[in-house]
Order: C-alpha cells, then sequence, then structure tokens
C-alpha cells in the first residue's frame, strides 16, 4: 500500500512514515499542501494522511483543488487543533476520516488506514 | 463790751435826788450820756421818745403807786432795755418790794463808789448787747421758720399738682400702653401669619371693638404668573372668612376713600347685593404686578369714622408688610413646589449634602422619608458609616466635582457630586446625582468574563495546537520503538513512561481546552463533580504548590446536572482565591460528599463541595457583602476572578447555593451544594 503523508510537523510525518513502514507499507512525505497535491498526482497513493492545518496550502484546500483529480486514494484528515473537524464535516470535504493529532495508538491508525484500503 | 469804742451810749437816770447829790457825774459822763429823770412822768415821757439800753432807777422811800406801776411796765414794754435799780439806804422793805413789782437786772444796793458804778453800767451795756443780738438771733429763727413754712405749704401745692398730673397722665398713658400693646399684638399676629385668609381674620378680631362694622373685605388682585387673571375677594364677618372669585377692578387710586358711591356700586355688583357705607383703604405693596384694598362695610357716624380710620391708620402698614410677605410666600411655595415636583420626577435618586454628610435635601428616590440630622449613607444605604468610595471623601477638600462608584445592597451607582453654594456665604454644599449602573456592572462583568474566556480559549487553542504536533510525534515514536524493542527490555520500560507522559500532557491539553471553550446557551449536561474537580486541579497546581492539599472526595462519581464549564470556573476560582488568601504557607481542604436533605418534604439529595483555606480569614463586616456584585479586595486589575456574585448567579442557576464560614484568623471555608442528579 502506497501512503502519502502531508503534514508540515517533520515529527508527525516521521512517526506515521516509520508505522507504515513498520507494517511494510511504503510512505511518501510532503512538507506542504503545494508539494503533497503535486506528490498525490505523481503518485497515485492509496492512501493519503492530510494535516489540515499547513502555512502554504491547508488540507481542504488540496482537497478542493485536486477535485477529480483525487483518484480512489482514501483521505484521513489529521488535526492538533481538536474540536475543529469531525468526521462528518470531513466527509463532506472529500475526505473519508478524520482523527485528532496526538493518536492514542500510532498502530491502530495504521490499522484502520489498512481496513479502509482492503475494503474496496 | 468796751464803751470807750462806741460813740457814747445813752442812758437814763430817774431819780428824785439830784445826781450831783449823790455821784461825781463828771466822772460818769466822759462814758455814757446820761439823760436825767427827777419824776417818773418826765422819765414816760423821755422813754417814749428815745430808746434806752439801760435804766437806772434809784429808789427813795417815797414812791408812790403810780411810780410803781410805771416802773413794773418797763420790763413789758421794754423788753430791750437793762433795767436796774440803785437803792442808797439799806431798806429791805423797798429792795424786796423793786425785785417783786419792777424784776430788774441788777439791784445796786447801798453806797457806791464811781468806779463801781462803772462797772455795773458797763455790764448792764453788754447785757443790752446780749440781749440784743439774742433777739436778733431770734428773729432771725422766726423769719426762717416762717420762710420754711412757706415752703412747706408751697411744696404740698406742688406735690399736689403733680401727683394729679401724674394720675392723669397714668390714665392717658395706660390708654396709650393699651393701645400700644393690641398694636403691637397685632403686629405679631400679624406677623406670624401666612395666609391672607388668616391676615383677615385677624383684623376682624381686632376691630370687633367697632360695633358698627358689618363686612369686611380683603380685595387681592394679580400675581406673578396668572397676571390678572387671579383677582380674589376674601371677606368676613365675626369668625369666618370666605373667599370669591372677583370679576372686575375696582378703584385703583391709592386714597383712603370714606363713603363713595363708586367703592358701594362696586361692591354691589361684586357681592350681588346693596352696600350703602363703605370705607376704602387701599394697601401699598411692594410686589408689582399686585394690588390690595380693604374694604370696611359700617354705619359708623362722623366721630367714629375718624376713630376707625385712626385704628386703621395704625395698622395699615403692618398689614401690607404682613400681605406682602404673604404673596411672596405663596409665590415661593408655588415656584418651591415646581421644584419639589421637577426634583422628584427625577427617576435618579438625587440629594443635596452638607460637607458633614448631613442630608439636607433628597427627591423621593433617594429616600421616602428625610429625617432631619440624619446623614446620606444612613438614608440612602441604610449604613452606620460613610460609603466605600464617596465622591465627597475627595471633594470636600477640593471642591472639585468628582464622582465614584457606590453600592447600595445589590444594587451599584455611579454618584456624580458637584459642589454647590445654597446662599452667599454660606458654606459649601454637594448635588448628588446617583446613577444606577447595576446591570450595566453586571453585563460588563459578565462581558469582561466572557472576553475573558475568549482569549483563553483562542490562547488555549494555539498551546494545544502547538503541543499536540510534537506530543503526536512523543507519542507515536515511543509507541513504534516499544514495538521494536523486546517487551521485556529496560528501554522499552523507560518508552512506557515517556508515553504515559505524553498522555498526561494531551489530557491536561483537553481539560485546558474544554475549560477555555465556553459554551453558547449554556448546557446542561450531567457530569461528575468530582472529575471535574480532577480535571481543574492541574491548572491549579503552581498556585497550590506552596500549601499542604488534603483532598478528600467521595468514592463514587457524583452526577449533577448543569453548565460544566461554568461550574469550573466556579471551582477554579475558589481554590485559586483560597491560595491568594493564604499568602505563602498553609492548608488547603478540598472535599466533596453526599448529604441527604435534611426537610423532611424533600427527598432529594445533595452533593457538598467544601473548599476551606487556612488564611487570615474574612472580617466580619465584609461577611455579609462578599457574594454582592462588584465586591473586591483585591487593587485595580488584580481582580481577575470571576467574582463571588458571578459564582453565586452560577451556582443558583443550577439550583444549588454557595455559603461562606469563616472567622478572623482561622480561615475561610466556602461550601457549595448542589442537587445530585442520580446515585451511582
Amino acid at each position: 500500500m502506497k501512503i502519502l503523508i502531508v503534514d508540515d510537523e517533520a515529527i508527525v510525518r516521521r512517526s506515521l512514515r516509520r508505522a507504515a513502514e513498520h507494517r511494510g507499507h511504503e510512505a511518501i512525505e510532503a512538507e506542504g499542501g503545494q508539494q503533497g497535491l503535486q506528490l498525490w498526482c505523481q503518485e497515485s497513493p492509496d492512501l493519503v494522511f492530510l494535516d489540515v492545518l499547513m502555512p502554504d496550502l491547508s488540507g481542504p484546500e488540496v482537497l478542493s483543488r485536486l477535485g477529480e483529480k483525487k483518484g480512489p486514494a482514501k483521505v484521513i484528515l489529521i488535526s492538533a487543533y481538536a474540536g475543529d473537524y469531525d468526521s462528518g464535516a470531513a466527509q463532506q470535504m472529500g475526505a473519508d476520516l478524520f482523527l485528532p493529532k496526538p493518536f492514542a495508538d500510532i498502530f491502530k491508525v495504521i490499522d484502520l488506514a489498512e481496513k479502509m484500503v482492503n475494503r474496496v | 463790751m468796751d464803751l470807750k469804742l462806741n460813740s457814747k451810749p445813752q442812758m437814763l437816770w430817774l431819780s428824785s435826788v439830784q445826781p450831783d447829790q449823790s455821784f461825781q457825774m463828771d466822772g460818769l459822763r466822759g462814758l455814757v450820756e446820761i439823760c436825767w429823770s427827777t419824776n417818773w412822768r418826765q422819765a414816760q415821757a423821755e422813754t417814749e421818745q428815745k430808746f434806752f439800753p439801760v435804766i437806772l432807777i434809784e429808789l427813795t422811800d417815797h414812791v408812790d403807786e403810780d411810780c410803781w406801776q410805771y416802773l413794773a411796765s418797763l420790763r413789758i414794754d421794754l423788753p430791750l432795755t437793762v433795767v436796774m435799780v440803785l437803792v442808797r439806804q439799806p431798806d429791805f422793805n423797798l429792795i424786796s418790794l423793786a425785785i417783786h413789782r419792777i424784776k430788774p437786772w441788777r439791784i445796786l444796793e447801798g453806797k457806791m463808789s464811781l468806779t463801781d458804778l462803772q462797772g455795773h453800767l458797763s455790764e448792764a451795756f453788754s447785757e443790752h448787747q446780749q440781749i440784743l443780738s439774742q433777739k436778733s438771733v431770734l428773729e432771725r429763727v422766726k423769719q426762717q421758720n416762717r420762710r420754711l413754712e412757706e415752703m412747706t405749704l408751697n411744696l404740698e401745692g406742688l406735690i399736689r399738682d403733680r401727683t394729679e398730673d401724674l394720675n392723669r397722665s397714668k390714665v392717658e398713658t395706660e390708654q396709650n400702653v393699651r393701645k400700644m400693646s393690641r398694636l403691637v399684638h397685632f403686629v405679631n399676629e400679624v406677623n406670624g401669619l401666612m395666609s391672607p385668609e388668616e391676615l383677615l381674620l385677624t383684623l376682624l378680631h381686632e376691630a370687633k371693638v367697632f360695633h358698627k362694622l358689618s363686612e369686611v373685605i380683603l380685595a387681592v388682585a394679580g400675581g406673578p404668573s396668572e397676571a390678572r387673571a387671579d383677582l380674589r375677594l376674601i371677606y368676613g364677618r365675626g369668625q369666618r372668612v370666605y373667599v370669591k372669585q372677583g370679576n372686575n377692578m375696582w378703584d385703583p387710586s391709592s386714597r383712603i376713600r370714606v363713603d363713595t358711591k363708586e367703592d358701594s356700586l362696586y361692591l354691589a355688583n361684586e357681592f350681588g347685593r346693596p352696600f350703602s357705607k363703605v370705607l376704602a383703604f387701599p394697601i401699598q405693596l411692594d410686589r408689582p404686578g399686585v394690588s390690595a384694598i380693604l374694604f370696611f362695610e359700617h354705619s359708623f357716624d362722623g366721630n367714629e369714622v375718624e376713630a376707625f380710620i385712626g385704628f386703621m391708620a395704625q395698622r395699615v402698614q403692618t398689614l401690607s408688610l404682613a400681605l406682602d410677605r404673604s404673596l411672596l410666600e405663596q409665590e415661593l411655595r408655588r415656584e418651591s413646589l415646581i421644584w419639589e415636583q421637577t426634583f422628584d420626577g427625577i427617576e435618579d435618586p438625587v440629594a443635596i449634602i452638607d460637607k458633614n454628610w448631613q442630608l439636607l435635601r433628597a427627591n423621593r428616590h433617594f429616600t421616602a422619608e428625610l429625617v432631619p440630622g440624619r446623614s446620606c449613607f444612613e438614608h440612602f444605604a441604610g449604613r452606620q458609616a460613610v460609603c466605600l468610595n464617596c465622591p465627597l471623601d475627595q471633594e470636600r477638600l477640593s471642591l472639585q466635582a468628582a464622582h465614584s462608584l457606590v453600592k447600595r445592597g445589590d444594587l451599584a451607582y455611579e454618584v456624580y457630586s458637584d459642589p454647590i453654594q445654597l446662599r452667599e456665604n454660606r458654606a459649601v454644599a454637594f448635588v448628588n446625582h446617583y446613577v444606577d449602573v447595576s446591570l450595566q456592572q453586571k453585563l460588563q462583568g459578565q462581558m469582561i468574563q466572557n472576553e475573558k474566556m475568549v482569549a483563553i480559549g483562542h490562547l488555549a487553542g494555539h498551546i494545544a495546537h502547538e503541543l499536540n504536533n510534537p506530543l503526536t510525534g512523543i507519542q507515536s515514536l515511543s509507541q513504534l520503538m516499544r514495538a521494536e524493542l523486546p517487551k521485556d527490555s529496560e528501554l522499552a520500560e523507560d518508552l512506557f513512561e515517556v508515553e504515559k507522559a505524553a498522555l498526561r500532557s494531551q489530557k491536561i491539553i483537553n481539560n485546558l481546552l474544554s475549560f477555555a471553550r465556553r459554551q453558547e446557551g449554556g448546557s446542561q449536561e450531567c457530569f461528575d463533580l468530582n472529575g471535574l474537580i480532577e480535571s481543574t486541579l492541574p491548572f491549579l497546581k503552581t498556585a497550590m504548590t506552596s500549601y499542604r492539599c488534603d483532598i478528600d472526595l467521595a468514592p463514587t462519581a457524583l452526577k449533577i446536572r448543569g453548565d460544566s464549564q461554568l461550574l469550573q470556573q466556579v471551582v477554579f476560582n475558589l481554590i485559586n482565591n483560597a491560595c491568594q488568601a493564604m499568602d505563602g504557607e498553609g492548608r488547603l481542604d478540598i472535599a466533596t460528599r453526599v448529604i441527604d436533605s435534611k426537610k423532611p418534604q424533600d427527598s432529594r439529595s445533595w452533593v457538598e463541595l467544601k473548599i476551606k483555606d487556612s488564611g487570615p480569614g474574612i472580617p466580619p463586616h465584609l461577611l455579609q457583602t462578599i457574594f454582592e456584585p462588584f465586591f473586591t479586595t483585591k487593587g485595580e486589575g488584580q481582580g481577575t476572578g470571576l467574582g463571588l456574585s458571578l459564582s453565586r448567579d452560577i451556582i443558583g442557576k443550577m439550583g444549588g447555593e454557595i455559603r461562606v464560614e469563616s472567622r478572623l484568623g482561622e480561615g475561610a471555608q466556602f461550601s457549595i451544594s448542589l442537587p445530585l442528579e442520580e446515585r451511582v
């Protein structure tokens, strides 16, 4: 499974990449919205971890820019701003799930991602 | 007496014997002028013509009765003359006869030398002189007595006259005094009176001695505001006075008028009945636009009219002064009534206060009843001492307008105080205007609280965001490392601790977020009081560090209903206050428990939270006001808390109550009781 991680926080990207690789998945990191948008189109990932608040382009903006080019990728919105969104709001914006940071258990997050991709 | 000094004295020598035969007369002639008589008839003739100070009678034996009678008469006829008898022969009978009949001054007896005779004569002349001087003294005394008598007589007459005069004038004076005292009485009476009606009544009473007076009418026209519209006829007789509206103006001339047709006609028109004889006394008034006149209906004859005019002349000036004053007072009353109504009409309390906080005047919104001698704070706030922040405190010294916030029970007033001078040269007073700013203050307090919480919310959100990202790393990477390490390794255990710490940090952040996040409209969730306290304590850790904390929470969850965020703010503030009160060291007790209602009709159970500190305690006088709005003992900018009044409101909305118990030096204990939603 190819996973794209879009977050301006290096430690968050690293955490998610290390957990994904631990489970044998391929992980690509994007440091911001713009790069995320570019990599999304280039790499066609199976799943994207998309941070909400980023300096250049926010997660929801990335989603709206992608539009139809989003492809089959599953999207998990992640945010350190608790209470900003819930999964309902996330779905309206074209994402599949919303997860607040920090994650209680990083492996459960990967489990969740695997389930979402495998369900299709 | 020394005969030689005077012109020669004269003497009569009566002797039947020739002197030449008896004495050497030459020796005597140098001293006295002697008139010789040889018989008594000759001597009588001599004494009738001429006065002799001394008569010497030389007796011989042949003295006839006629001669004796003549000689006896000498003492009476010539009282000033010294009579001596010379008897040459020692004839006892003759001597005793002479003594008996003549009663001489001295009897010279026997043969006598010239010198002896000279001595006797000299003594006789001195005797004469003595008699003379005695007589003149007597005369003078008599004269003086006479004059005294005359004077006495005169004086008596004078006294009699004076007494009569006095008696006469006493009657007059008494009459005058009576008149004057009546006048004085009248003046005094009149001065104390307020209304024209009372004035007329007094005048009626005074004039009741004039029996032929029937009706007395006091007409007053005009006024300051209503101009001529107000024409009053005040009339009466005996003890009663009536007032009626007049229609027309009377003859405005200022003369006293006796029985004029015009006046009779005027009154007849006004009263609708005939008036025969009328005396008219115009009253001079100082008040512009106002005139007055007195009409007397009477049946006096000539003298009585004069007497009555005299009577009135003495009183008309007093009446005019009194009427002037009475009208002025009526006008002032009207004016002051307008001001009073204006004053009372102002919805805000307004008061005039002197510099010693004595209430001089106040409108009805300030106090229902002004008790003289009571201070403004007694009236307004029911206090025994000056209100906190009284603007007068600074103003009475500077005499500059001041304003400040003053409390009256649960209400807060912005007091605007301006110094005024009520009268010239009088001490300054202060007009205080009280604006109720309670609602404004309350809203402002709530707004500040809301803004504060919004600010904390923003800050908390920002901190959460900033912390949550690194926490994600710490937690996730710890988990990853732990997964890659053997399960029983020391490092794995260390990482587990790191993970737990991260979790705790996350929880604190979440609590902070929920503390700061104010839900609009107030939620009515069911929550655990113990949990709320546990999630609040971490924020107070720094505040609580230096105190011994004893936290004794009920073993089960205490489910209550209400706005948990607000209650959390209350709890936060109470604990924070307790810590601030202790200042340095002390002991903090926080306890919760379930208490069953003591009231039989109330089956509900209650949850009680006690927060007790060991600080200095709350002074008794502040215990009453501690829950009142705008109460703070903290300096400006320090009172960042919720305020106990807002806390009381929040608890009240949850159906509970908050109490405080405190003794000076023994700390303070706040207890919150709330209805228990469900037992777990």
